[in-house]
């Protein structure tokens, strides 16, 4: 009785935190390379600096998604992905406060561009061609999304960290929206 | 009983399946580290590419020179199915498609493996749209011919490019554990002469 209880003790403390990657500690402090094109450097507020963290975009709730061209569910949700874009862009409160970013794990900037060229998508994607984001934030399966909160003071808090899709854009929206001071 | 539970928390905290789409879920089998590359490529740009036949998933019998004086052919070899960067690299090329229709090229993907192992895998990448090809018996005699079957017994990660005329324009094994990158094949690609003739 007395190791099942240990055991079942050790399952809860230690399991869950065994498969959570490290997203919290190092996402928000990481080093991105800045978009090339000026646009989308515009659209993220970051200026010309050649790199950024998420703290730097310019905005109050930031959506990343860590993606791969070569990820067949990502292939999928690109359509899903860029209903949710068209719908923040078209709100006037949204447009200017939630801004999305992708993140190519293992993709060069030739296949990024290609990704986007593919699917149309609008807002900024970044290549990570050799892995070096992906592994820093615990090699997350594709499609993996995280929410961040930047009305906060400090560093950037994450209120959404779940792989897969989204689902509907409208549900998810509504779910982190909740979380987040920036009200429907 | 002891072990067994001791057993399960270390299961449980060994760590996620290396498969990076979501798309396979825990079905990656993980294969660590390999020695990057472990043969001795016997094609080089220039040369005419060896004539294979192979049985496909498709239920068609496949060669080479089907596609003489008609299309340009990429090849692409994979290690094995069901692991981690070969799930991760035949869905690019399934949208890469239009890309490589610029280019009147087709690819073929070859392993290994044997069929019904191939149609499983391929069938949980979706349809990929180009057809795959079985070096399983003689085992990996094309990959051998190529000269990048590894002293494992798996196919190195290869491209080759063929043109219409059955010339190698193109060979290149990458490390087995990374990719190769889609924009060298597409310039590849690009450096042939798409007014070539038929012989």
């Amino acid at each position: 009785m007395r190791y099942t209880i240990t055991f079942l003790l050790a399952l809860w403390v230690v399991a869950p935190g065994a498969w959570s990657a490290p997203i919290d500690q190092n996402l928000p402090s990481l080093n991105l390379p800045a978009p090339e094109d000026a646009a989308y450097r515009q659209y993220l507020g970051i200026g010309d600096a050649p790199s950024f963290t998420v703290a730097d975009i310019n905005a109050r709730v930031v959506i990343v998604e860590v993606f791969s061209m070569y990820c067949p569910h990502c292939q999928k949700e690109a359509s899903v992905i860029n209903d949710l874009y068209r719908q923040i862009s078209a709100h006037p409160q949204w447009a200017d406060q939630i801004k999305m970013l992708g993140i190519g794990a293992g993709n060069s900037a030739f296949e990024v561009n290609y990704f986007r060229e593919t699917y149309h998508i609008a807002f900024p994607l970044i290549p990570d061609p050799h892995y070096d984001i992906h592994q820093a934030i615990g090699d997350v399966r594709t499609p993996y999304f995280v929410v961040f909160d930047l009305s906060r003071s400090g560093s950037p808090h994450i209120v959404y960290s779940e792989p897969g899709g989204i689902g509907s854009p409208d549900s998810f929206l509504k779910t982190v929206l909740s979380r987040t001071p920036l009200s429907r | 009983m002891r072990y067994i539970m001791i057993a399960i928390l270390i299961l449980t905290t060994a760590g996620p399946a290396m498969g990076l789409s979501d798309v396979f879920d825990d079905k990656i089998y993980d294969m660590g580290a390999l020695k990057p590359t472990d043969s001795v490529l016997k094609v080089n740009a220039g040369d005419l590419a060896p004539e294979f036949t192979l049985p496909a998933i498709s239920g068609k019998t496949v060669s080479l020179s089907d596609f003489r004086g008609q299309k340009n052919v990429i090849i692409s070899f994979v290690p094995a199915a069901w692991t981690p960067v070969c799930s991760d690299q035949w869905p690019g090329y399934k949208i890469a498609a239009p890309l490589f229709d610029r280019y009147d090229a087709i690819v073929l993907g070859i392993t290994v493996d044997n069929l019904p192992t191939l149609y499983a895998w391929t069938m949980q990448m979706g349809s990929l749209g180009f057809d795959v090809l079985s070096d399983f018996w003689p085992h990996g005699r094309t990959a051998a011919a190529y000269g990048v079957l590894r002293g494992d017994g798996l196919a190195e990660r290869a491209i080759f490019i063929v043109d219409k005329s059955g010339m190698v324009r193109y060979a290149h094994v990458s490390d087995i554990n990374q990719r190769p990158e889609l924009g060298r094949i597409v310039e590849a690609l690009g450096k042939i002469d798409q007014k070539q003739d038929a012989p």
